[in-house]
């Protein structure tokens, strides 16, 4: 969803834009520790998982995005602002949600969400406004007066995303939204974000170290680990390239990729499952696959469609360089 | 969860985009120091937070009050404009330590800083809301008693040279609350800025300006004193509002001695408060109609180096020490620090600059996440 507000700022237009686009980011601290090693992606709008162990430099990129930090090299644009440069526009329209507890107890919802609001540059009485219309959002719409100390967890990570929310922001950052909510929480605040992306049409990148568990709101995803970028692609094309179809044969299996291959199929062996894996170009691949274990008179045990995990497109790299590292 | 259901029901009034003005960093920080005004004074808190900085200011009326009614009697002021900063210091002490750890100290326990910072403002904007909002709180509670007491003055003076004479007299308080408030904010600030938790925050501060209070006061006296003679003449205009002309020279056979306010104002500089008065010899000026020719003989205590060096440990005394250098005051509520009076002065300046500095660096090194 395109939205019309963005048009104004520089350099976004359209929804082909990215939102976020670093180059070449390097980010190595006074004591030598590199926290992020040439960190090259584009984040466009939508939904963006950023994946990453804890110390990949989740934290360490949120923050450059914010210009609180300033990156050893490489350029980076937020909105189409430049983050060395720009950091107070870029905070004026972006929503931060730290993953750590930051909220006072003894005020009430309103009052921390209103005095926030004003922080982001919404005058008194628009910040009053937006921050109703926040609370409203993340549902807390009947507790708004109530003291926060008085709120649950889940309650609390909410307020979180209101403040984040407050004053329309073209870009949301969420680190760790889920962290400490029990799986029922988890699911209403992840199906939350996903209508704030959807709906609400506001960019939101959502930084966890649980992928399975984000992987369902989210249009992209980007893995980093060790300050290096794993792997960045789109959702959709992930599972538009993943689905396969899994043929199970007790005997003559080669032959069967043979024809296969031969039909124009792309074809995978899995020798110590005794399958293949067909790619799904299309719906004609069915019956070529059907048609040709009949004419070989193969007895066919299982046909099974499916659906790759994206954990599983991740976990190769993942495993990679968590294993690099145990070496270290 | 209970609450997915309404959400989907709310969520359908929609879901409106801002399109309303954004002000700008300067206007943010405004905003910070209005909200962190009020808070200094509870506003928009609870009755709980309003107890402190509201009985500090019921405490401060109380001399102006009466002030107010011994002007209007025609008597002598119950604390003069020069001693009121020093003694109602103990006030101003209270609600800094109530204060201070109200404005930061929160926001450091509840780790809110991440909030702040991941918005417009920058490292140095959030301190210097701060430090404005309680030096200016602690300014208006301090100028309260002094405003008060003018304001009667001025309501029941009698001539205009009058009222002249009493902004005079008022500008050294003015002087006073103003880097007092200053130091005591600071200070205070840097202090509670060290820690998130307030009852510590407020006993670390209450403890600093009480103690180096008390050790100012033991050195005051320390190795004892002497006195210097001094005969001091002058002519001023007969304008004694509490006496009229007869008591003027009337003055040295009643049982209460001078008029303290009487001799201030013809002598300016002379305290009898703090100065032995041995004699007061005056008569109409012959030349000038409605003048008078006055000579006061008077000793003033000569104290120790050890002394003059015990007050500068603490802030209440380097700035009363600065005032009475600077105004070359006799009224003075610590021993005169002369010659060491500049030294008062920098000191006042370099405490200013390096708590004010150390609070600015604090936020410097405050983490974002």
């Amino acid at each position: 969803m395109t939205r019309a507000t963005l048009a104004y700022l520089p350099g976004v237009s359209d929804n082909e834009q990215s939102i976020i686009e670093a180059t070449a980011l390097t980010m190595r601290y006074p004591g030598g520790v590199t926290a992020l090693g040439d960190l090259t992606l584009a984040v466009r709008p939508g939904i963006t998982g950023l994946v990453g162990a804890n110390g990949a430099g989740k934290s360490t990129l949120i923050k450059i995005l914010l210009g609180l930090l300033t990156p050893t090299s490489g350029a980076v644009r937020v909105l189409g602002l430049d983050a060395r440069r720009q950091g107070e526009l870029i905070r004026a329209r972006v929503g931060y949600m730290p993953e750590h507890d930051c909220l006072p107890a003894d005020v009430t919802a309103t009052e921390f969400v209103t005095h926030l609001g004003r922080m982001s540059g919404l005058p008194s009485t628009a910040a009053k406004e937006q921050a109703a219309e926040a609370l409203r959002h993340v549902g807390l719409h009947e507790e708004r007066y109530r003291q926060i100390g008085t709120f649950s967890t889940g309650m609390k990570q909410r307020v979180k995303l209101a403040q984040a929310l407050v004053g329309d922001p073209g870009l949301l950052l969420l680190d760790e939204p889920t962290n400490g909510l029990d799986p029922a929480g988890r699911d209403s605040m992840l199906s939350l974000i996903h209508r704030i992306g959807t709906e609400f049409g506001i960019a939101v990148v959502v930084a966890s170290h649980l992928l399975s568990e984000i992987e369902r709101i989210c249009d992209h995803l980007v893995a980093i680990e060790g300050g290096r970028l794993l792997r960045a692609a789109s959702l959709d094309s992930m599972t538009q390239a993943l689905p396969w179809l899994a043929v199970e044969v007790d005997e003559g299996l080669d032959l069967l990729e043979a024809r296969l291959t031969e039909r124009g199929l792309t074809v995978s062996p899995q020798p110590t499952r005794r399958q293949l894996l067909v790619r799904l170009d299309g719906d004609p691949v069915f019956d070529t696959v059907r048609d040709t274990v009949a004419d070989l008179e193969l007895p066919l045990t299982r046909l099974e469609h499916r659906r790759h995990h994206v954990e599983e497109l991740f976990a190769d790299a993942l495993s990679e360089s968590s294993a690099q590292e145990a070496l270290l | 969860m209970s609450s997915t259901a309404p959400a989907s029901v709310i969520h359908d009034i929609g879901y409106k985009p801002y399109n309303g003005p954004r002000l700008g960093r300067a206007q943010i920080v405004r905003a910070l120091y209005v909200h962190s005004m009020r808070s200094v004074f509870g506003l928009g808190r609870g009755p709980k937070a309003k107890i402190v900085p509201w009985f500090v200011i019921a405490i401060m009326m109380v001399p102006a009050a009466l002030n107010v009614y011994a002007a209007s009697t025609n008597r002598e002021p119950v604390l003069s404009y020069a001693a009121m900063g020093y003694d109602l210091m103990l006030f101003a002490v209270l609600f800094v330590a109530i204060a201070a750890p109200e404005l930061v100290s929160r926001d450091l326990r509840h780790h809110t800083l991440p909030l702040y910072f991941s918005r417009p403002l920058r490292r140095g904007d959030y301190p210097l809301a701060k430090l404005l909002a309680l030096f200016t709180s602690l300014l208006v509670v301090e100028l309260l008693p002094v405003l008060v007491t003018f304001v009667g003055q001025v309501a029941s003076a009698k001539s205009g040279h009058q009222i002249w004479l009493d902004t005079r007299d008022a500008f050294p308080a003015v002087f006073v609350a103003f880097f007092q408030s200053a130091l005591f904010s600071s200070v205070s600030l840097l202090m509670a800025s060290a820690t998130g938790r307030r009852v510590i925050a407020t006993g670390a501060i209450a403890i600093f300006f009480l103690v180096t209070t008390a050790i100012g006061h033991v050195f005051s006296d320390a190795l004892g004193r002497t006195w210097a003679e001094h005969t001091v003449s002058c002519t001023e205009p007969i304008v004694g509002k509490n006496s009229g002309a007869q008591n003027l020279f009337g003055f040295g056979g009643g049982q209460n001695g001078p008029p303290t306010g009487v001799v201030d104002r013809l002598c300016a500089g002379v305290d009898p408060r703090n100065d032995d008065i041995e004699q007061i010899n005056g008569q109409p000026d012959p030349n000038r109609p409605g003048y008078a020719d006055l000579t006061i003989q008077y000793q003033s205590p000569v104290y120790s180096t050890v002394a003059k060096v015990g007050g500068m440990l603490n802030p209440v005394n380097i700035v009363e020490g600065t005032r009475i250098w600077l105004f070359d005051a006799t009224d003075g509520q610590i021993p005169n620090p002369s010659p060491l009076g500049p030294v008062y002065g920098a000191e006042t300046i370099v405490l200013l600059a390096a708590a004010s500095g150390g609070l600015f660096l604090r936020y410097r090194k405050v983490s974002v996440s």
